[in-house]
């Protein structure tokens, strides 16, 4: 009943969706009621894990089937938690948008897509899945036409590519083995020969790669997710990429299984997972170092999310129940600090109107909740105690530490250096400094849109202080895919190899907080000012010319790294499109337009066909 | 019972009939034609539970085969009659709007007389009657060509005729080599006798009928024509060819194939011609702004496909061919159809000129996203099912050979899959140029008033809606639809013999 709620409810709000298409607050209205219906239904189904459900129908001789897992679940309620808070901050956010009379369809389209992804039971279920949430997420980023059209274009031709390699890698499988089945497949993995298991590697994990922005297959993401509107911004960079993740952990843990993928040794302790763990810390570093030189906030947030990827990706290949559970952990945080930092910024896009950080500065006073929120956000993606990503973040370097892979971690640990960098500026630019004349009317987004931040900001928190609540789940997962689960207490761990007792770090944080501030109360040489009575650095400023630090924010940093910025990627992705065009016009110039030459086509083509034949008959 | 010969009497007598009532009233051709097209259909359906259950053989002037010429009505032709006369009876109503000249009376003649012609070849058991209409087929097609009477509808009629003529002569050569040692020309007879042939002659014989009728089955390197053809042809008429045409050649050729010649050991040969086609086809079509020519190329990436599928040699893969055919017939149909009007209202073939159409025709522009992404194979389209069909009866004969052919295929759908949607992102969201500084302004280079672009009429509507409901909810019917064309299959597969047919 609670399973199959979960597909229902989407059909419902779509067909609802469309009928009431034109009626705002209906439309809103069902919406929410379903999204929060799912997260009712979703905890219901807690209840039953391990149960299996099959279409009523079989589809080419094989039925689809679905199954609940802890693994679905975790997922599962990541979605339907952030589709709930986004849904209440889009209600006013959305209204009287251009563009945007579609916008529940699709995202109900995409959810729908991902439920199937993440409990489908065989290869089939999973595909079709699959290509719904790819489409549904190509059709959620394209509606609002202009620049977003162009950079979902972006997007659609790698989900497709992604799709493609997909269904080669799945039509081998059957192929083989002649099943789609997981349980089945996993058997078969068992005695499987390497050059099919190299193969079947290669092609899944690279078509998951697409779809989890892994580098280099990263470059459409940014433009994708920070071109359509911000709820949508936020919802996307916080769960659907992650659903890429889901495909690798699929593949690695439950399909291929870790100890047969070890199998693979390179070259002495180089397994395949450590190649994937490069790749995981390439995706650190390129993307969280773009991010520092953008001028755009949510292009900041976006690069900078697909180096917190990478991190769940490392996580997730170390192997170790501490790396799997600190991976883990890292999306539910991911999920929670992305979503809060970008609805941060749209509750400002609300009021300002944009979101280019060169035109805004010292909000801090006009909107402090999305400053408080954006701050809490950038606290945990930092990695920084009390908050969630520090929790994550700290299982993910100690695993790697100690599970012997020291690169990795030196590896992971510049990339925070920039996303120190990139998230001071994305706090500078928009709250600090100099308030723009413009924005001196700019008020705090209505109660109903700090609502979700606030709840994330708690969360954000809470979660950090008790990890276990959420490791409880975490460690019934890696127990259901076989693996060793995490040793967790309420508030921490405590293993032989060193413990985290968060609350005694976050009391630590607290007193901290308490002692700066005495210090603050009992100094008495300060003097309060307004906000254009700073920054001044010797220059003379008035309110005609106030002295903004925005643009350019890191000149000196720039300047050093622009001969390294190449736009490889960005380069190559232009000359594949080229070289498919001029592959084009060589095998267009096969038809010349001369009816002889023509004619000699078919004669050639029936002397050739007859040597060529000659041989069969 | 009804009998199946009428398929063939019915639009041909009309075709006759139709300039005789043009005497008395000019503009009757129109509803003349749509009635003859209805009453093949309504045929059709009527015939189809009777041959799913066993094949209808029609002996005509009571000479006996292998005497006398007769039909065979089995699945195959029954299908195939049903898919020419529900196309050309939409393609009709189609042109009530579209067809708006002087001549239309030549146009309706030429037209039955193309339904004809495809009819009369899937139903005969007579390879030279398979001949003859044929030949019928393919002269209508050539005038039709032609009949906007411009400079580039002319040229490309040309080389049709020219090069349509070189496929028949070749086909023809066959024939008489098929008469000359078996001294029979019903095929069932031939296929009783065939094995019986020499090497040499089996080969001859197999390699002419591929490259005779190869030509009007767009097979590469024979296929020449096509893109200036299809892409100069009146958009009604083009769906037709696209539609149809191509389609009943080619399975004409693989059903001689298999169950006349039991060639089986040309059919990996013909796999990789297959794909060499689809991949000439989808590439080529990438580099287009002709949208027409876009379309036309994209035809003959489909026929490739489809002749990979035909050539897999197992029953699920002809099936799942079939099942292609029937999409792609109802899609390209579509987008001929709708890209007509988009041609006719902005006057401009270049589609990056339709910037923003779709709020100027909605629904013509939806179905057009439609039925291009049942082409790419996008679920639950029903492209989606015959693509994956098709992919996974590759994949279950298990070799390297066809695995490497599968991938082949789907990186063709990767380029499929680019340039169909950036004409669709054109369409809704205006021009896109891929510049360094990121998104250019919508607008259209050649100056066209979006504003006065109206709606396409509703005779032009109304088919395309219909073709969009079997490539929209084609799948709740997919059960229905693999059986049909498994029978097809078993049909095809099956070899031909005298002694069944009576």
């Amino acid at each position: 009943m609670a399973f199959s709620m979960l597909f229902i409810l989407p059909v419902i709000g779509i067909v609802l969706s469309l009928i009431f298409v034109k009626v705002d607050f209906l439309k809103n209205l069902i919406n929410l009621t379903i999204f929060g219906a799912l997260v009712y239904f979703n905890i219901l189904l807690l209840n039953s894990v391990g149960e299996t459900f099959k279409l009523p129908f079989a589809f080419l001789g094989q039925s689809l089937t679905f199954r609940v897992t802890y693994l679905a679940l975790y997922f599962s309620l990541m979605i339907n938690g952030i589709s709930f808070l986004t849904a209440i901050f889009s209600w006013r956010f959305m209204r009287e948008r251009e563009n945007s009379s579609l916008y529940y369809v699709w995202w109900l389209t995409k959810t729908l897509g991902m439920f199937g992804v993440i409990f489908s039971g065989d290869f089939l279920t999973f595909f079709l899945s699959w290509e719904l949430m790819s489409w549904g997420t190509y059709f959620v980023m394209v509606q609002r036409g202009g620049a977003a059209a162009k950079a979902s274009y972006k997007y659609l031709v790698y989900a497709i590519s992604s799709a493609m390699v997909l269904l080669a890698g799945i039509v081998i499988l059957y192929a083989s083995f002649g099943t789609f089945s997981f349980a089945e497949l996993s058997k078969a993995y068992s005695n499987i020969s390497t050059g099919m298991l190299i193969l079947t590697l290669v092609l899944f994990i690279g078509s998951f790669s697409v779809e989890s922005a892994v580098f280099p297959l990263h470059s459409w993401l940014p433009d994708a997710y920070s071109e359509t509107f911000s709820p949508m911004s936020s919802y996307l960079s916080s769960i659907s990429t992650r659903l890429g993740t889901y495909g690798i952990i699929l593949f690695l843990f439950v399909i291929a299984g870790v100890s047969v993928i070890d199998r693979l040794q390179i070259i002495g302790a180089i397994n395949f997972r450590y190649v994937i763990g490069v790749f995981a810390v390439l995706t650190i570093i390129v993307p969280t170092f773009t991010a520092v030189f953008q001028d755009d906030a949510k292009k900041l947030v976006m690069w900078s999310g697909i180096g917190q990827g990478g991190y769940v990706l490392l996580g997730i290949v170390s192997g170790s129940a501490l790396g799997i559970g600190g991976g883990m952990f890292h999306m539910m945080s991911m999920l929670t600090f992305e979503s809060v930092i970008l609805l941060s910024i749209a509750a400002v896009e609300y009021r300002t109107g944009t979101t280019n950080m060169n035109k805004l500065g010292g909000l801090i006073k006009k909107q402090p909740v999305a400053f408080i929120g954006l701050l809490a956000g950038i606290i945990a993606l930092a990695g920084i105690p009390p908050m969630n990503g520090f929790v994550s973040k700290w299982f993910i370097y100690r695993s790697l530490i100690l599970s012997g892979y020291p690169f990795l971690a030196i590896g992971a640990m510049i990339g925070t250096l920039a996303t120190i960098l990139a998230v001071y500026k994305l706090i500078h630019n928009i709250f600090l400094g100099q308030l723009r004349e413009e924005y001196n009317g700019v008020k705090e987004v209505p109660f109903d849109m700090q609502l979700p931040i606030w709840i994330l900001i708690i969360i954000v928190w809470g979660s950090a202080v008790f990890p276990g609540i959420t490791f409880s789940l975490i460690a019934k997962i890696q127990s259901s895919l076989g693996l060793t689960p995490v040793p967790y207490s309420l508030n921490g761990i405590a293993t032989s190899a060193g413990d985290l007792d968060m609350l005694v770090v976050s009391i630590v944080f607290v007193a901290g907080l308490v002692v700066a501030y005495m210090v603050y109360l009992l100094g008495h040489r300060r003097k309060h000012v307004i906000q254009y009575d700073n920054y001044a650095a010797g220059h003379f400023l008035n309110k005609d010319i106030p002295y903004n630090y925005n643009a350019h924010f890191y000149a000196g940093m720039e300047h050093i790294f622009e001969p390294y910025r190449k736009k490889i990627i960005a380069r190559s992705e232009k000359s594949l499109a080229a070289l498919t065009g001029t592959i084009g016009d060589y095998l267009r110039h096969i038809y010349t337009g001369n009816v002889s030459t023509y004619a000699y086509y078919i004669v050639a083509a029936f002397v050739i066909g007859a040597i060529v034949l000659g041989g069969v008959f | 019972m009804v009998n199946p010969i009428l398929l063939i009497i019915i639009p041909l007598a009309t075709a006759f009939f139709i300039p005789l009532l043009a005497i008395v009233w000019k503009n009757g051709s129109r509803y003349l034609a749509l009635l003859a097209a209805l009453a093949n259909v309504l045929i059709g359906i009527k015939l189809l539970p009777y041959v799913l259950e066993k094949p209808i053989h029609v002996t005509i002037a009571g000479f006996k085969a292998p005497i006398g010429i007769d039909l065979l009505a089995g699945p195959l032709g029954i299908v195939f009659s049903l898919i020419i006369s529900i196309t050309g009876f939409l393609v009709l109503i189609y042109s009530i709007g579209y067809i708006r000249d002087e001549s239309i009376n030549k146009y309706y003649t030429l037209f039955l007389l193309l339904l004809t012609g495809s009819t009369g070849m899937v139903l005969t058991n007579d390879i030279f009657n398979l001949f003859v209409f044929f030949e019928i087929l393919c002269i209508s097609s050539y005038i039709l060509v032609a009949y906007n009477r411009d400079e580039h509808g002319l040229e490309a009629a040309i080389k049709y005729l020219v090069l349509g003529s070189v496929g028949s002569l070749l086909f023809l050569i066959a024939i008489a080599i098929i008469y000359l040692k078996l001294g029979t020309l019903n095929m069932a007879d031939i296929s009783d006798k065939f094995d019986a042939l020499g090497g040499s002659y089996r080969m001859m014989v197999v390699v002419l009928i591929l490259s005779g009728l190869g030509v009007e089955a767009a097979i590469f390197p024979l296929n020449s024509w096509l893109p200036d053809a299809h892409s100069s042809a009146p958009s009604s008429i083009s769906a037709l060819l696209s539609g149809f045409v191509i389609e009943v050649a080619l399975i004409v050729v693989m059903k001689l194939v298999y169950s006349v010649f039991h060639a089986m050991q040309v059919l990996n040969a013909l796999a990789v011609v297959g794909v060499i086609t689809l991949l000439v086809g989808e590439f080529a079509a990438f580099r287009q702004e002709n949208i027409k020519r876009v379309l036309a190329y994209s035809s003959i990436g489909q026929v490739g496909l489809i002749l990979l599928a035909l050539s897999i040699n197992s029953k699920a893969g002809i099936s799942a061919a079939v099942l292609q055919i029937i999409n792609h017939t109802a899609s390209k149909s579509i987008l001929f159809l709708v890209s007509g009007y988009f041609i006719l209202k902005t006057g401009s073939y270049r589609y990056s000129d339709y910037s923003g159409i779709a709020k100027r025709m909605p629904v013509s522009s939806l179905l057009f996203v439609l039925a291009a992404l049942s082409l790419i194979g996008v679920p639950p389209f029903l492209g989606f099912f015959s693509k994956l069909q098709i992919v996974m009866a590759a994949a279950a004969r298990g070799s390297t050979f066809y695995v490497s052919l599968v991938s082949l295929v789907l990186l063709g759908t990767i380029v499929e899959g680019a340039y169909f949607l950036r004409i669709a992102q054109v369409l809704y969201f205006g021009r896109q140029q891929d510049t360094d500084s990121g998104w250019l302004e919508t607008g259209n280079a050649a100056g066209i008033d979006m504003e006065s672009v109206g709606n396409a009429p509703v005779s032009a509507v109304i088919p395309v809606l219909l073709l969009g409901i079997v490539v929209v909810f084609g799948f709740l019917f997919l059960t229905n639809l693999n059986g049909v064309t498994g029978s097809i299959a078993g049909e095809i597969t099956r070899a031909l013999s005298l002694a069944s047919l009576f």
